[in-house]
């Protein structure tokens, strides 16, 4: 009985799945095809289709913007239960350094690190676009690396410091 | 002769026209970036050479003038830059106008009060 049952389960869920696969490939089939007639016609599509698009420095660099803001947005969250945990006494805050000591925490703080890093170098790269720098491609490449590097090195110096200073401390 | 119109068939018929909060909001949005960077540099430069202390040492940490001033102009200054942020997150992918509205003040719903509670407890314990 209860074979028989979880078999008709398995029967049932192999069904859905290889019938939602293939509705899916005839979706992205159709798109291209309907993309397709829309050139044709010479009705190109407003945007370019992120899906054709080949990915390139700009745009890779464009969506991480956006996704280090919101990530820092989130982030904020913990920054927020930092103080909230130091305004309330001692023994909460010791509970909440031992979650920040633990390797998971770390992990996240070093995370977090490496979006503030980022936007805000690509932040001050925005702003320099924003006063006219940077404008022509070649300066659009160039600042986008000199973001990356920045990155690397301002996550790096601050962890070799962190090390340090808890060494001493 | 007509007058050439900058505005589209479809913008015209709808006829809603601009907010005039675009500038205003943009201007903001670069305003409270640049504010950020300085208060971000500090702050890490603080947080990280006094890393690795207790509660009381965290708490003095806080009381120190300077220390308390950047951290509320920055939870001010950052909270404002974010919410400014998720709303342009927000109206570009939220294309349903009911679940757009619904975000937009959920969010600076929830941005508002996470400010309020962290400039309060900055100020709880610088002042205790
Ligand atoms: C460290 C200094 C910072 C600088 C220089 C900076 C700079 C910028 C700039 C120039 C923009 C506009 C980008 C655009 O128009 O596409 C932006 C967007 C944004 N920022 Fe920041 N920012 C900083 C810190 C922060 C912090 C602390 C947060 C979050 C708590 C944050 C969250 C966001 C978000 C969510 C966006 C919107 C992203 C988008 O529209 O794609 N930023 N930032």
């Amino acid at each position: 009985m209860i074979g028989d049952t979880t078999s008709a389960i398995g029967l049932l869920a192999t069904i859905l799945t290889f019938s939602r696969i293939d509705l899916e490939r005839r979706m992205r089939d159709k798109d291209k095809e309907r993309i397709g007639e829309m050139i044709m016609a010479k009705q190109r599509p407003l945007s370019p289709h992120l899906m054709i698009y080949k990915p390139q420095l700009t745009t890779i660099m464009s969506i991480m913007h956006r996704m280090t803001g919101g990530a820092l947005a989130m982030g904020s969250l913990l920054v927020v239960w930092w103080i909230v945990a130091l305004a309330s006494g001692a023994e909460y805050y010791a509970f909440v350094q031992t979650i920040i000591g633990h390797w998971m925490g770390q992990l996240v703080i070093f995370g977090f690190s490496v979006a503030v890093f980022y936007h805000l170098s690509n932040g001050i790269r925005h702003l320099l676009w924003d006063f006219g720098y940077n404008l022509s491609i070649e300066g659009v490449h160039r600042s986008g690396y000199v973001v990356l590097v920045m990155t690397l090195v301002l996550t790096a110096l601050t962890w070799v410091s962190v090390w340090a200073s808890v060494w001493t401390n | 002769m007509e007058k050439t119109s900058m505005r589209s068939p479809l913008g015209k018929v709808r006829g809603l026209g601009s907010a005039r909060k675009g500038v205003s909001h943009w201007w903001l949005q670069r305003l409270t970036a640049m504010g950020l960077i300085p208060l971000v540099i500090y702050m890490v430069i603080s947080l990280v050479s006094a890393m690795g202390g207790d509660y009381i040492n965290a708490v003095a940490w806080l009381q120190s003038p300077i220390n308390a001033t950047v951290m509320l102009l920055l939870l001010g200054a950052g909270f404002f830059h974010a919410t400014l942020g998720a709303q342009v997150i927000i109206e570009d992918y939220v294309s349903n106008e009911n679940r757009r509205l619904l975000a937009l003040v959920a969010v600076k719903l929830a941005m508002t009060g996470l400010a309020a509670l962290s400039l309060f407890s900055v100020l709880s314990v610088a002042l205790s």
